[in-house]
């Protein structure tokens, strides 16, 4: 997926031993209210935890409904820059105009993918919690091979969505980096699926949960 | 790249192509079973309209009174058919004014997407609808005459008696066990779920479907940018009285190009008007041209454009029979039907 460079260049830098120094300098400096300032400079790497839920309806009028658990990584650069979410899903639950259906009981595999990648801004909304929001492309994979009998699934609803997180730093260090713990919270509008010759109506997709990070600079 | 990671590379894009190409076409239907077909062992009736061949199995009546049926409307423009609807459900015959009612339970459609891209088709599908279709029936020697719905009115003869009037020896004869043999394979393609389009993919992993008489049937695909389907016929009837056996076999490449091959036998089996088996018709399908390679039929953007169905009786006539022309004779004219 496009997003890989992205996370594998984020996760670079964040091994790469820079951001350190920069934030026991920026720690000195402490915060500037009400204007990007060196505090939320550098790279942000997080796995995070949590449920995904994306909705469709196609164009014949059926809806499309499936809970999945996820986990994934979330990582952003800068003040203000890039930032990719990108998650493995396992569907548990899917729903069609009303029926309800445990995954696990009609596919012999239940995988997908959920990615958004965008632009973000960071703030200070409390002297030890920092603040990540901003619109992305996004896209979500829901494959499903059936079991012996049943016929299999898949859809790719792509759209415009945007993303949030809060870091709490804790004190502790990884990587010669702060830990953090936090939240993120993720919504898309989709419009557009190219594999299935774009039966898609309209869809939406949401995500929240827990993370576990490496960088705040503070 | 390293050897290893090159390898990695080819079946990450394999399976995203894999991926791709069977997830073309709408969204399919959440938890779908592939097979649902209830047996129905009673009598197979059969009528034509114009281009429109009807075939009808009631089956024999439970306790409460209904019947299980199954009721299939095949086009025929061109021999190798176009689009087909099958219903199934329930056949409740009231009182003696000939009334009747029709649950649909299922309703399968296999539509004419030859002027749709391949990859944008749907293919056959099915939909649980839950209709009634109320309907008056006239049971008049061996014809059923049902009235009061466009698309099942018309005046049915019993398949197997039917079957009687059919010839051995000329090629003419052979024509019609074609068109006759056929109906079975065509109406099993409607229940094969996404046959004609992408999503035939899903027989990566093959599947069984029944005969909705006897047998079975198995469809399997191998491949993935060219693609070898392959539809094993064991001991299959569709309508009784027109059995079939053996692999239809096509190759097709990414762009729906492509032959046929393999080879189906066939057994009719006629009855005398007292219900009494006579001498069947047996003989072959060939897909592949049989002696000739050249006469092997032609896929182009996904449907039979050329070459020749070759049909031989067992001690009778033969005949090639194009895909893409009108049929000559006519199921109609080879039955003699109403």
């Amino acid at each position: 997926m496009s997003g890989a460079p992205l996370a594998l260049a984020l996760a670079l830098g964040a091994l790469g031993g820079a951001a350190p120094g920069g934030a026991r300098a920026a720690e000195t400096a402490g915060p500037k209210a009400g204007k990007p300032s060196g505090i939320h400079h550098g790279s942000r790497h997080a796995l995070a935890l949590g449920p995904h839920a994306t909705t469709f309806f196609s164009e014949g009028g059926s809806q499309y409904t499936f809970f999945s658990g996820s986990v994934g990584y979330l990582g952003s650069l800068g003040a203000r820059g890039p930032f990719v979410h990108v998650f493995a899903l396992v569907p548990l639950q899917a729903r069609q105009d009303g029926s309800v259906y445990a995954t696990g009981d009609y596919y012999r595999r239940r995988a997908g993918g959920d990615l958004l990648l965008g632009w973000q801004w960071r703030w200070s909304v409390h002297p030890d919690l920092e603040a990540e929001a901003g619109p992305g492309l996004h896209g979500t994979l829901v494959y499903l091979p059936g079991k012996t009998g049943y016929r299999d699934f898949s859809a790719l609803p792509l759209g415009l969505g945007g993303g949030a997180v809060l870091r709490w730093r804790r004190g502790d260090h990884g990587f010669s980096q702060p830990i953090t713990v936090g939240a993120y919270c993720a919504a898309a509008f989709d419009l557009y699926d190219p594999l299935r010759s774009d039966d898609l109506a309209h869809g939406f997709t949401f995500s929240t949960g827990l993370l576990l990070g490496l960088g705040v600079a503070r | 790249m390293t050897p290893a990671g090159g390898r990695a590379g080819s079946t990450f894009l394999v399976a995203l192509l894999a991926l791709a190409l069977g997830a073309c076409g709408p969204y399919a239907e959440v938890a779908q079973k592939l097979d649902v077909t209830a047996r129905v062992e009673g009598d197979t009736w059969i009528a034509a309209a114009e281009t429109e061949v009807r075939i009808l199995l009631v089956g024999k009546p439970g306790s409460d009174g209904s019947a299980p049926f199954a009721f299939t409307s095949l086009q025929f423009p061109i021999s190798a058919g176009t689009s087909a609807v099958t219903l199934q459900g329930t056949w409740t015959e009231a009182g003696s004014d000939g009334s009747a009612t029709l649950r649909v339970e299922r309703e399968y459609t296999l539509p004419d997407e030859r002027s749709t891209s391949l990859f944008s088709r749907r293919g056959a599908w099915r939909a649980d609808v839950g209709r009634t279709i109320a309907l008056t029936v006239t049971r008049d020697g061996s014809r059923l005459v049902l009235a009061g719905n466009g698309s099942l009115d018309g005046t049915y003869l019993a398949f197997g008696g039917a079957l009687a009037r059919l010839g051995t020896a000329t090629s003419r004869d052979a024509a019609c066990a074609f068109q006759v043999a056929n109906l079975g394979i065509r109406s099993s393609e409607v229940r094969i779920i996404g046959f004609g389009g992408p999503g035939m993919t899903q027989y990566q992993r093959p599947e069984n479907y029944v005969g909705t008489v006897a047998g079975s049937l198995r469809v399997s695909l191998s491949g993935f940018t060219d693609n070898t389907t392959t539809i094993s016929y064991s001991a299959f009837e569709d309508l009784g009285g027109a059995r079939v056996d053996g692999s239809q076999i096509t190759n097709a490449n990414s762009s729906g190009d492509g032959r046929m091959s393999g080879v189906l036998t066939f057994v009719l089996q006629p009855l005398a008007p007292d219900g009494t088996a006579i001498a069947p018709i047996t003989g072959t399908l060939d897909f592949g041209g049989a002696d000739n390679p050249a006469d092997a039929v032609q896929i182009s953007d996904g449907a039979a454009t050329g070459g020749f169905y070759v049909v031989s009786i067992e001690g009778g006539g033969s005949a090639r029979v194009s895909p893409e022309t009108p049929p000559s004779p006519s199921v109609s004219e080879c039955l003699a039907l109403p």
